[in-house]
């Protein structure tokens, strides 16, 4: 059918051609032939020289068809055909002085090399010229076939004989990827010399491993179309410009040579987000297994547990099931790595407490052969441990950690059962498995002592930090404090003259050198003592510590005012001289020392500072942004031994409430989190909608965010993850960024599921199902909670059972009668009707005492078998139970339940 | 942590020397100028492994510090480098006429 379609469509030109002249058919036949219409122009020709003969003009125009025709054939792999064709191409050829140089080098391309070279040897010959299209052809064929004998065939005059030395020399090189030294063995050649495209390439293949890739692309670029090297200078120069990712990929994986490392290795990774997130773990098996065999091929079973590490936020986060995690992890572990990663999650997920570490430290041998390298994960995991029980506040003396002590006291290092002993006999070994680990000292300094044997441990671990690093002042610095507050002055004068010498030129040493006589000063003041105090504050002074100058101020002018100074001359002499800073800074905290009961303290006194203070407020317009900034921020914990307030803000922010107000945009948001406390709540709020009315809107969105978080703590606002989608959506890049780490920093500010969201800015754990958002714990399937609890030995023998339901009920007389009792109000009937609002606050307010309670009996991330004993021990007493179902109904009704925390859901509500 | 190997491109088991060696090579050749963003993720991969005690540290927790998968595999799917092979021209031509 499409021959004689074919056939028709023939006829059907030769038809039309009847009535042309010579001339005509001519043209047409040219026309068909630029056109690259080969096969029409043969029609048209063939009955031109069959109507007018064979002439000269018909023949190169025939000649020209016939190769187009056998090149299109070729390139269409019909080499049969082909061959046929060149029959015909032979018999139209026309005399060499008629063919032209882009004709002869189309023709030789169809030639072998003896053929090729033989003709051009002639038609050089005859023509006098070299040719360059020709030239270059043939250039390619030596390079690519180094048939360079082929030569003798041409005139030694001809530029592809004379550079074909040059040539030569570089192909070695070019085969041997030395591009740069081939580039520059190609140097002397002119630019008309057939190897010129060569060079070109050399220069760019140069470039692309200099990774220069603009150069590279222009360099290939400018290689010319009838070059043998087009083609892969096209690709190359495609692959290094390519704007979409999926083609250059395709390009790059085209010329695998070039590349050393998984090409692919980011959509594959892709892929198995999406196979993990669609649950079809079984192909997100076989993707991780080949991802780390790619990515680490020396050691994949390294790779496999690292990814498995990072996939385990996808079951935190409940987008993994516990099952699929687990069958997940025994598929691609064998059995001794999956125990050792199941230890590491229970150490990273459950809870605070001791007995979260036991089995790592126990498998620790495994994971880490070289003994130092033990020792400092030992001492790492102890300090990990000791520093979220201070965090959390937990007592670590509790619960299933008291098992775990009693039974692993070499491991954990501890002697005793004491609450406040066992974090600082942990850290005691941390410190002993690794000594130079400087963050261990910092947290033993941080971590709350009141007994005789507290203080002396860490007293005796600061001596051994002073001798293990014996430049550093630190340990001297926080000996000092301790003899202060065990009152022995001349041992704290003495260890800080050992940090001076240690470190004279250090401003910590300096002004803790002086804050060391403004306590001196303080103890004295409070003893009554005013002749020392005056004695003190010469000597702090005398330091010339910039930073606690204000304070010398401070005290001297609250010296004079125990001592019945009237208040104004005081204020003359303490402030007038000085910056505006620091008069405000003095005023401050003067005010927040004054308080109506303290010894010599007048109302008329306080009224007095109050209005000097008012009055240099008003001043406050020749502040610098950053100035107001450090006067709202609480002070260092160091100044708790000398002022009785750290947080100085209300202070500010009750006599100038628009002060906040004057900070710059850039600092807002970090002075949001530093100084939030519920009070100042309505100030914030009111600094964050003046500030959104005329803010960018990158910083609107932040602002919006930081307003959000307030209404949900202050419970002004019940918020969903809708409403923080609306900001986060519109949060790209750096914004983002930003936004994660306020998200991070108000956290702690919060409670329950927006602590959670904030801490991992995922806010649809608000919207978790009541029941069902938190995943199950890592155990096997015959796993039976009430052996997990029995194991942990909570509630070990009766009494201590006894003792929990006591003081369960003595917190739910004392913190929950009171709203229950204005709860019920609403249910009696019309005439003690409680409005909704009150209903629903007085519901919030039950939300976080019994948060605050679940947080206070270290109930917070226990196993869910232990938290429903705990609610089966509730439930024993009879009055407490209607009331907590009664609460638990009113929760529902109210659509209150996602701001219950998982654990306060199951007291409440039990199973899932 | 394996990350920080990766882009540093050291095995595990690296020495403190190793580790010195390959950021000096690595910064050398992404300077802050050219390649701010390299520049920062091979600093901060130093910074990470510089230490032994930080190393053991990272070693510890490993991935379980993650909080955000997505970007954590990402990140480790672009810390393994695609580097330029040295590729001969006849291996070239080869691949291009299989094309």
């Amino acid at each position: 059918m499409a021959k004689k379609k074919k056939k028709k469509g023939s006829k059907g030109i030769q038809s039309q051609l009847h009535h042309l002249s010579w001339d005509q058919l001519l043209e047409r036949g040219e026309r068909f032939l630029e056109a690259g219409k080969a096969r029409d122009a043969i029609s048209v020709l063939k009955f031109a020289a069959k109507r007018h003969g064979l002439t000269d003009e018909i023949r190169p125009l025939l000649f020209r068809s016939y190769l187009q025709r056998e090149r299109a054939l070729r390139e269409k792999s019909m080499f049969n055909e082909a061959d046929t064709l060149k029959k015909s191409v032979r018999e139209y050829m026309p005399k060499l002085s008629q063919i032209s140089a882009q004709d002869l080098a189309l023709y030789l391309s169809t030639c072998s090399n003896q053929e090729a070279f033989d003709l051009y040897g002639r038609y050089a010959a005859k023509m006098e010229v070299p040719a360059p299209a020709v030239e270059r052809f043939l250039a390619g064929r030596l390079l690519l076939h180094e048939t360079w004998e082929m030569l003798s065939c041409l005139g030694p005059e001809l530029p592809v004989v004379k550079d074909a030395d040059t040539a030569q020399a570089a192909l070695s090189l070019m085969n041997a990827a030395e591009w740069e030294k081939a580039a520059d063995a190609l140097r002397g050649l002119p630019r008309s010399s057939p190897y010129a495209p060569v060079r070109m390439f050399c220069r760019g293949m140069a470039e692309f491993y200099a990774g220069n890739d603009a150069a590279a692309a222009k360099a290939f670029s400018m290689i010319p179309e009838d070059f043998y090297l087009k083609d892969l200078a096209s690709d190359l120069e495609k692959m290094l410009l390519a704007e979409e990712k999926k083609n250059q990929k395709d390009l790059m994986r085209r010329y695998p040579q070039l590349w050393d490392g998984p090409i692919d290795i980011k959509t594959r990774m892709a892929e198995l987000i999406r196979d993990l997130e669609a649950g079809r773990t079984k192909a997100a098996e076989e993707k991780i297994s080949a991802i780390s065999e790619a990515i680490f091929p020396n050691d994949p079973k390294k790779t496999r547990v690292y990814i498995l590490q990072i996939l385990r936020s996808m079951v935190v986060q409940g987008k993994m099931g516990e099952r699929e995690y687990d069958r997940l992890v025994k598929n691609l572990l064998p059995p001794e790595d999956k125990d050792l990663l199941f230890a590491r999650i229970q150490m990273a997920e459950h809870g605070p407490g001791p007995s979260s570490v036991v089995s790592y430290l126990r498998l620790l041998e495994k994971d880490f052969t070289d003994p130092e390298e033990r020792k400092m994960a030992h001492a790492f995991v102890l300090q990990f441990v000791v520093d979220l029980m201070d965090k959390e506040r937990l007592n670590p003396a509790s619960g299933p950690n008291r098992k775990a002590i009693r039974e692993n006291r070499k491991l954990l290092g501890t002697e005793g059962d004491k609450p406040e002993m066992i974090p600082i006999e942990m850290l005691a070994k941390a410190i002993e498995l690794d000594p130079k680990n400087r963050s261990a000292y910092e947290l033993l300094v941080r971590l709350p002592k009141s007994s005789r044997p507290a203080t002396q441990l860490t007293e005796k671990l600061l001596l051994d930090m002073a001798d293990c690093f014996p430049d550093d002042p630190y340990p001297c610095l926080e000996l000092a404090t301790l003899y202060y507050r065990k009152n022995a002055f001349r041992k704290a004068e003495n260890i800080l003259e050992t940090a001076m010498k240690r470190a004279p030129h250090d401003n910590r040493v300096i002004e803790r050198h002086g804050l060391a006589f403004l306590i001196s000063a303080q103890k004295n003041m409070d003893r009554d003592k005013y002749h020392l105090v005056e004695k003190d504050l010469d000597r702090a002074q005398a330091v010339e510590a910039k930073r606690i100058g204000p304070m010398v101020a401070e005290k001297r002018a609250m010296l004079s005012l125990i001592q019945e100074e009237a208040p104004d001359p005081v204020m003359d002499r303490v402030i007038d001289d000085r910056p505006l800073f620091e008069k405000l800074r003095i005023l401050a905290l003067l005010l927040s020392e004054l308080n109506p009961t303290g010894p010599g303290r007048k109302p008329d006194m306080i009224k007095t500072i109050e209005k000097r203070f008012q009055k240099v407020l008003k001043q406050s317009s020749q502040l610098q942004s950053s100035e107001i900034v450090r006067l709202l921020r609480p002070l260092e914990e160091r100044f708790s031994m000398i002022y009785p307030t750290l947080n100085l803000s209300p202070i500010f922010l009750k006599y100038k409430k628009n002060l906040i107000g004057r900070v710059d945009d850039e600092e807002i948001l970090f002075l949001y989190d530093a100084i939030l406390t519920k009070d100042l709540i309505p100030t914030l709020r009111k600094d964050i909608r003046s500030r959104l009315k005329s803010a960018k809107p990158d910083h609107q969105l932040l602002l919006s965010f930081v307003l959000l978080v307030i209404d949900s703590i202050s419970g002004k606002k019940d918020v969903d993850s809708e409403d923080f989608k609306e900001i986060t959506d519109n949060a790209k890049g750096q914004l983002s960024e930003t936004l994660r780490m306020l998200a991070r920093r108000l956290a702690p500010h919060a409670e329950g599921h927006l602590k959670k969201a904030l801490e991992l800015f995922d806010f649809s754990l608000l919207d978790a199902s009541p029941f069902g958002g938190f995943p199950p714990l890592p155990f096997d399937d015959d796993f039976d909670p009430f052996d997990l609890f029995d194991d942990l030995g909570v509630f070990d023998d009766l009494d201590e059972e006894d003792e929990f339901q006591d003081d369960m009920t003595g917190v739910y007389d004392e913190r929950f009668g009171d709203i229950l009792n204005r709860l019920r109000m609403g249910e009696v009937g019309p005439g003690l009707f409680l409005p909704e609002a009150e209903k629903k606050r007085l519901l919030r307010e039950f939300t976080a005492i019994f948060e605050d309670f679940i947080d206070s009996i270290g109930l917070r991330g226990m196993p869910e078998s232990l938290i429903k004993k705990l609610r089966g021990l509730i439930r024993e007493q009879e009055g407490m139970r209607h009331d907590f179902d009664f609460v638990a109904r009113l929760l529902e009704e109210n659509r209150m339940l996602r701001k219950l925390s998982r654990e306060a859901r199951i007291i409440l509500y039990g199973k899932k | 942590m394996l990350t920080n190997y990766l882009i540093l491109e050291l095995s595990p088991d690296a020495s403190d020397e190793e580790i010195r060696k390959h950021y000096l090579q690595k910064v050398k050749r992404y300077s802050p100028e050219r390649e701010p963003e390299m520049f920062r993720r091979i600093t901060l991969a130093y910074e990470g492994l510089k230490d032994k005690r930080n190393r053991v540290r990272g070693e510890v927790f490993g991935g379980l510090s993650v909080r955000d998968y997505d970007s954590a595999l990402h990140s480790l799917a672009d810390a393994r480098f695609v580097k330029r092979r040295r590729a001969g021209l006849g291996e070239l031509m080869k691949a291009e006429k299989t094309e």
